[in-house]
């Protein structure tokens, strides 16, 4: 992604979402800093002092990882569309978590495509993670959203499900729905296999299991997508640095939670771009959010073909 | 309706040159710099670039670095191009109509020698072990210490485009498998690591080190590590 080259619309920048979509401000005042650290659990980290980058060094760098493909947008090979539910923090987190996921992998995908099936899709290692995986743990009820602190403690602890769409056949034993929203060609929901059933939570598991799954055991596949490190960027500072390091930033803010994927000097400021969860490239005029997090590093498999250990048989 | 407009009659002239320097010595980076003065958007037919097989090159954004045995080679840009851009008007029945618009054309053609000077091989040195293939090339690092240098993380991206068979990733000191280990694909390269020190990138062929390249911050110097 070369955010210096594309042009800037106004219209994009600042944009509500089209309709509720999943952080309202009853839960939005949940998230501060030490909610969501300690939703981080094992994984919580301070900001590495080694990625300060001083702010007259920023510009420079900007154009460096535009020239390079280095933003964590550029680790992308997906739009979702969570339309019409209340799922934006669970996408928000797994385009995060699958910048990280990419970026370890150091395969550069390009940035995503709307209503397309990028062909390095299927010759990286790209594996797509299901939103509503996260989601239904976090708000069992389906509808009213989640903060981010919900979703960020239930990756931390116990990782993703991939989506039921991917790339290329990995074998999965334990797939999920990856939204019960719109979908698309990248991702199963309404548009793509839908409808799907809502999984529901209960007692500490899905209370309905999909006839798909090999068995019940899900945690062992969920565990080999699992954050390892996470970050609260405690200011705007902190929030470029990462960006520049090619990390995405999950954030909520004015009753929408979405990634920031990287920096655009619009000539007097800077500008954050984001891959909104209906289709679209965004971009946020400031580094403001009530809720924020970094994924530093995630789990790696054994063999990148296999990203949740042996494939099933036959597959 | 779409035609032709014809803006200009002539080719416009080309100004690039291919800039390398003319004695190298053996082991180094050569430079080899070329911007084609065509016009952005323009459409390129022809050979392109001509470079000898056993000059390796990376793309940079100016042109190339090259690495090569002593000898004397030379390298050819050829090239032509055409600039058509698609133009929209309102004629005077109100009517849209799209022509496409030549903006001009033209034809590259630029050679360059240049000199490695070093001892030449004889029959008597070592044979590489061609079962010492490299396969895999690892950044390890831990973030405390610093990320993953910009440069380090542009060779990783190459490599792994190239699609040659090298598995180019990072491993930050805290990454583990679902299990909470380290990965199998990383037990070999962290272990060199850990004996060399932080920040370093380990080249393998299978489980083998083959050479491991303390803190490399440069695009060259993971590139000249795995050739």
């Amino acid at each position: 992604m070369n955010f210096d080259k594309l042009p800037l619309d106004s219209r994009l920048i600042d944009v509500p979402p089209p309709e509720e979509s999943g952080y309202p401000d009853e839960l939005a005042k949940y998230d501060d800093e030490s909610s969501i650290r300690e939703a981080f659990g094992a994984a919580d980290r301070d900001f590495p002092d080694a990625l300060d980058i001083p702010e007259s060094e920023m510009r420079e760098r900007a154009a460096y990882n535009d020239e390079h493909d280095l933003w964590a947008g550029s680790y992308i090979d997906r739009y979702t569309n969570q339309s019409p539910t209340h799922e934006c923090t669970s996408h928000a987190l797994r385009c995060v978590a699958e910048a990280c996921w990419n970026r370890q992998r150091r395969i550069s995908l390009g940035g995503p495509e709307k209503g397309k099936r990028l062909e390095i899709s299927a010759n990286s290692a790209s594996v797509w993670f299901s939103c509503l995986s996260i989601y239904c743990e976090a708000n069992p009820r389906e509808w009213g959203g989640a903060n981010v602190q919900q979703v960020c403690r239930i990756a931390c602890d116990r990782g993703f499900l991939p989506d039921i769409v991917q790339p290329k056949d990995y074998g999965f034993k334990h797939t999920m729905a990856g939204t019960r929203g719109k979908g698309g060609i990248n991702q199963s929901g309404d548009n793509n296999g839908g409808p799907y059933p809502w999984p529901g939570w209960y007692r500490d598991d899905f209370r309905d299991h999909p006839d798909h799954w090999e068995d019940d055991d899900w945690r062992e596949t969920a565990k080999h997508f699992k954050p390892l490190e996470c970050v609260y960027p405690r200011d705007s500072h902190q929030y470029r640095c990462l960006l520049l390091h090619g990390y995405a930033i999950g954030i909520g803010r004015s009753g929408h939670s979405v990634p920031i994927i990287g920096m655009k000097w619009d000539g007097r400021r800077w500008i954050y771009p984001y891959y909104d969860s209906y289709d679209r490239l965004l971009y946020d005029s400031s580094a403001y959010y009530s809720g924020a997090y970094s994924i530093l590093t995630m789990t790696q498999p054994d063999d990148w073909d296999k990203p949740a250990g042996q494939a099933s048989p036959g597959a | 309706m779409k035609a032709l407009l014809l803006l200009f009659a002539l080719a416009t002239p080309t100004l690039g040159q291919i800039i390398v320097p003319e004695e190298n010595a053996e082991h180094t980076i050569i430079p080899i710099k070329f911007v084609p003065n065509i016009p952005e958007g323009a459409t390129i037919r022809g050979t392109g670039w001509t470079i000898p097989l056993k000059v390796s090159t990376y793309k940079v954004a100016d042109g190339f670095v090259a690495v090569a045995p002593p000898g004397e080679y030379t390298v050819k840009y050829e090239a032509r191009w055409i600039h058509l851009e698609p133009f929209t008007f309102i004629d005077g029945n109100g009517k849209e109509i799209t022509i496409t618009q030549y903006l001009g054309d033209g034809e590259v053609k630029e050679e360059a020698i240049f000199k490695v000077v070093g001892r030449q091989p004889t029959p008597d040195d070592p044979v590489p072990d061609p079962n010492e293939k490299v396969s895999r090339a690892t950044y390890f690092y831990e973030k405390d210490e610093g990320g993953v240098p910009p440069g380090v993380a542009v060779a990783l991206n190459e490599i792994n485009s190239e699609n040659n068979g090298i598995v180019a990733t990072e491993f930050e000191d805290d990454n583990t498998d679902g299990d909470n280990e380290v990965p199998d694909q990383y037990r070999v390269g962290l272990e060199a690591a850990r004996q060399n020190g932080f920040p370093c990138l380990v080249v393998q062929a299978g489980n083998k080190v083959i050479k491991v390249v303390s803190a490399p911050t440069k695009i060259s110097q993971v590139m000249e590590a795995i050739r």
